[in-house]
């Protein structure tokens, strides 16, 4: 009896032993070609958050930021029951800021994905670093033609993993130019970029367009950033006498080429045309009645529904003040269709751990499709392009009416395709 | 509680051997225990100082690594405060080619770096930093990359001939040999000229845009320029729009050469605040482990000492329980034994225990109840056998004595001159040659005297033998009343005597003679009235034998008898 007690009494340790052997959760195995990220049960899910925090376009940096933490909020802070960790660079708005803070950022393995950046310049840069340490990247600022496509082909530095939802801006210099061209009748044009391949591409596109429809661009000047002189290249606006200046700058040289161009008797004529990078209440406050019937190529604002208002509402509680923009909107979809790729491309196991093969997480970022984004419906295709291509033309009429004043002045729309 | 009080008792039930393996067995546990601790001290040091030698071997590392770093933008900023001074194609050797060299080190040794931080032998905070050096390296990697894109864009610009710059003076030299004579269209390119170099001295792009406006009038100018022939005009608006073109490129590059100083400072920025932070770590991590090492020292010393103290003190507990279980019982047996001994028949062992000395005890104790009872039976015949042997002893201490008296009276007779009761010449020869063997072994003088009385032989034959034997007797009497205490007279023969001195030379012998003879000269014999007698005094020296001193002594007494009588004569030395 004593015995048999024994051999039971044994029996349920080895039984014990071998349950606890099966129930300690194994690594698992990766079978992904660009390698696997395993987070523990306690760990943070971690992602790189890289923008134009400081600078001319921080506040646009900050609206891709808010534009995250409205879509994590919403969440509770979590991802599959995890904490997200964000960790920040800032780019500067630089080519170079971008792939240095990229390389911080993918310094760390545990890194999933890089939710940035602001500026296309930056992007190209991280995009680099990033593709080559085999992570994803969304931006809901990036609209440079060049980081994805142009005319349905690959575009010189598309990157593998990255993706958009602002809409390419391959769109934007066509639709600035078709209205020009068509609506406003006029032949010969001049172009200002600041170097950088967001502005670079806008007026590549402008002048692709316009010379495609009989039009002249009879100056394709450039202006360093952080120049405050701009009568030189105005005065080869005047030389060349064109009609109109697209010049789709930043602030503050946006600022400073239309202030000086209003003190040119020569340009008293000259259309003034910009893109959505200046469609901002402090550009209007800046410049007021010089930026009066100034011309704007920009993407269709966001429709309005109940969804939006609600979105607006959030910011407004979160940040006690209106967004300046509606770009943080493009973010919000942006960090949306991150964290549902995420979910989709991870492996959670019974401890709450999580494994996540990075080519798994990019497959899945491609093959977003009908989001309902608050922007509009997203669909990523194989370039990383996620949203239309839809521009409106807008005419500053009142700047006391400031941005949305603006938004609401349409003269024109272009959609691809249409 | 029951429990409690049931260890002493199964203590004292066990055997002494089981005692004795319980005892030594706790010993040698404690002993092990203590090898234990010193072992556990041991390792947590060796871990230590592997911990040290570690982190020194990374900090090394981060040195060279930060050092070689620094030197690749060394290389980097010779390589383009040179070029324009000893050429590109000898600063692409002397300083771009080194400097790659030295970068591909930098990388060799991060990854070298990243792979022993990965190691289990550094600490969790040096593996925890694994992505910094991962930063690092990438970093070093772009260094590399950007440096080679910077030399590309400055070649551009710059290179001897067909760099940018160089272009562009050649063609503002056509230009100007082309303008010289050209009126306003020359102060037009001298105006464009002094915008381009206003450019090229602050860089900044408006000078260049003017510079290039002023290109624009210069060939709307050139149509209406007086000096230029239309083939003229041709060629100089073709140099003009070639000049337009270079100047204009001179700017985009600029932007690209800053944007690449811009990436240099950049990674700086990332990674200088990581070889500070590394050195600073490892040095942290060397004191970690060093304040490790000092505190599993003192813990495995304090630890070591309570150990031997409680081992010193379980040795005492162990004496003390082993003299309380063994050695106390030992002795109350030995003291019972000794009481038995001593006759007390009624002593008891009072030990009492389960082991072999209690069983011991026991036994003793029934032996001795055992011998009681034997001795009270055998008391009777031994006490009649005890008195028999008292009168046989009685019997036997008389007999004893009564030999004793005769073996007495023997020795006086045969040492005994039998007339004068000195000694007679058998124990003058005794004390002569114990003389002898005494002064050869000590070295002390002793001397005799002999002496003989004059005309004895008329004595006897005169007043007859009986008074002469009578002068015997009284000169015999007279010696021994004058000579010390220590000297030993005697008879030697016939009417002769002597004297043996011990511890006496030659000239207190000489001494004592006169005055026995002296004492002689005056003393009164009945009967026969003065006798006188003549001596011979002789002191022993080293070399002599019994014989020979009396021989010395009867030397001189012959001359005495010789110089007329009732003299002392003494005795000369014999040489060998």
């Amino acid at each position: 009896m004593k015995r048999s007690a024994t051999r039971v009494w044994a029996a349920l340790l080895l039984g014990g032993i071998f349950l606890f052997w099966a129930c300690t959760p194994a690594p698992e195995p990766c079978s992904d070609k660009l390698g696997c990220v395993d987070i523990g049960p306690d760990e943070p899910l971690k992602l790189g958050v890289v923008q134009a925090l400081t600078g001319k376009v921080a506040s646009l940096g900050q609206e891709q930021v808010r534009g995250l933490e409205l879509a994590l909020a919403r969440r509770g802070d979590r991802i599959l029951g995890h904490k997200v960790q964000l960790l920040t660079e800032d780019t500067g708005c630089r080519p170079e800021g971008g792939a240095n803070a990229a390389l911080r950022v993918v310094a760390d393995p545990k890194v999933l994905a890089i939710f940035g950046t602001t500026c296309s310049g930056d992007a190209a840069t991280a995009a680099e670093v990033m593709s080559r340490a085999g992570l994803a990247m969304i931006s809901g600022n990036n609209s440079a033609p060049f980081l994805t496509a142009i005319g349905g082909a690959r575009a010189p530095r598309w990157q593998a993993g990255y993706l958009r939802t602002a809409p390419n801006e391959e769109s934007s210099g066509p639709a600035a130019a078709r209205f020009a061209f068509v609506k406003l009748g006029l032949r010969k044009a001049a172009t200002i970029n600041d170097g950088d391949i967001y502005t670079r591409g806008l007026t590549d596109g402008f002048r692709q367009e316009f010379e495609k429809l009989g039009g002249r661009v009879v100056l394709d000047a450039t202006v360093n950033k952080n120049d405050t002189d701009m009568e030189p290249v105005l005065q080869a606006v005047v030389n060349v006498r064109a009609d109109l200046v697209f010049f789709p700058l930043f602030q503050p040289e946006g600022n400073h080429v239309l202030l000086q161009a209003r003190k040119m008797p020569a340009l008293t004529k000259t259309v003034l045309m910009s893109d959505g990078s200046l469609i901002e209440d402090s550009f209007i406050e800046a410049v007021q009645d010089a930026a009066r019937g100034m011309y704007f190529v920009g993407p269709t604002p966001p429709r309005q529904t109940s969804e939006l208002e609600a979105l607006v509402a959030e910011y407004k509680a979160r940040y006690h003040a209106a967004p300046p923009t509606f770009y943080y909107v493009n973010a919000f979809d942006a960090a949306n269709i991150l964290f549902a790729a995420i979910e989709k491309a991870s492996v959670q196991g019974r401890d709450g751990g999580l494994h996540l093969g990075r080519q798994a997480l990019r497959d899945a970022l491609y093959a977003t499709a009908g989001h309902p984004g608050l922007s509009g419906p997203l669909t990523c295709d194989q370039f990383g392009d996620c949203a239309a291509q839809r521009f409106n033309v807008l005419k500053l009429t009142e700047p006391a009416a400031g941005v949305e004043g603006l938004k609401a002045n349409v003269v024109y729309t272009y959609a691809k395709g249409q | 509680m029951s429990s409690l009080s049931a260890i002493p008792r199964l203590w004292r039930s066990q055997s002494i051997t089981v005692k004795f393996a319980v005892a030594f067995s706790m010993l040698l546990a404690l002993l092990l225990l203590e090898a234990l601790v010193g072992y556990a001290g041991l390792q947590v040091s060796q871990r230590a100082e592997a911990e040290i030698l570690a982190s020194v071997e990374i900090r090394q590392r981060v040195f060279e690594m930060d050092g070689e770093l620094e030197k690749a933008r060394r290389l980097h900023r010779d390589f383009l405060l040179k070029y324009p001074e000893i050429g590109f194609a000898k600063a692409h050797e002397e300083y771009f080619l080194p400097a790659k060299a030295v970068i591909a080190r930098v990388v060799a040794i991060s990854d070298d770096l990243r792979q022993r931080m990965a190691a289990s032998g550094v600490s969790a905070a040096l593996r925890g930093r694994n992505k910094d050096i991962s930063l690092y390296l990438s970093t070093a990697q772009r260094f590399e990359k950007i440096f080679e894109e910077l030399v590309g864009v400055v070649t551009v610009l710059a290179a001897p001939g067909a760099g940018l710059l160089d272009q562009l003076g050649r063609l503002d030299a056509a230009l100007e040999s082309r303008l010289r004579a050209s009126g306003e269209a020359h102060q037009l390119f001298l105006v464009m000229g002094r915008h381009a170099n206003e450019y090229l001295i602050t860089r900044q792009r408006p000078h260049m845009q003017q510079a290039l406006n002023t290109a624009f009038l210069l060939e709307r100018g050139l149509n209406s320029a007086p000096g230029l022939s239309p083939g003229q005009q041709d060629e100089a608006r073709r140099l003009l729009r070639d000049y337009v073109a270079v100047a204009g490129r001179i700017p985009d590059i600029d932007v690209q050469i800053r944007g690449r100083f811009n990436d240099f400072a950049l990674q700086a920025q990332a990674v200088d605040p990581i070889s500070r932070d590394l050195k600073a770590l490892a040095a942290l991590e060397v004191e970690r482990a060093r304040g490790r090492i000092h505190r599993a020292s003192r813990l495995a010393t304090a630890a070591i000492i309570a150990t031997a103290l409680t081992g010193l003190g379980f040795a005492l507990a162990v004496a003390v329980l082993i003299h309380a279980s063994v050695t106390r019982k030992i002795v109350a047996l030995n003291q019972t034994a000794e009481e038995l001994r001593a006759g007390d028949l009624n002593a008891r062992s009072l030990v009492r225990s389960g082991d072999e000395l209690g069983v011991l005890a026991m036994t003793f104790n029934d032996m001795a109840a055992q011998v009681q009872h034997l001795v009270g039976n055998l008391e009777g015949n031994v006490q009649l056998r005890t008195e028999e042997l008292a009168f046989a002893n009685d019997k036997l201490e008389q007999a004893v004595r009564e030999l004793d008296g005769k073996n007495q009276a023997l020795e006086v007779m045969t040492r005994t001159d039998g007339l004068t009761g000195l000694a007679n010449r058998r124990r003058l020869e005794e004390s002569l040659l114990t003389e002898v063997l005494r002064a050869r072994r000590y070295g002390k003088p002793f001397s005799i005297i002999l002496l003989d009385l004059d005309k004895f032989k008329s004595i006897n034959d005169i007043y007859g033998h009986q008074a002469g034997d009578n002068v015997l007797i009284a000169i015999s009497g007279l010696l021994t009343r004058t000579a010390r205490e220590t000297d030993v007279v005697g008879r030697w023969g016939g009417e002769e005597f002597l004297l043996v001195c011990p511890e006496t030379d030659l000239q207190v012998v000489s001494a004592l003679a006169e005055r026995l003879r002296m004492e002689l000269l005056t003393a009164d014999f009945i009967q026969v009235g003065r006798v006188t007698a003549s001596f011979g005094v002789a002191q022993f020296s080293q070399g002599d034998s019994m014989e020979t001193l009396v021989r010395q002594a009867d030397e001189a007494l012959y001359r005495a008898k010789g110089g007329g009588r009732n003299r002392v004569e003494v005795g000369a030395a014999e040489t060998s």
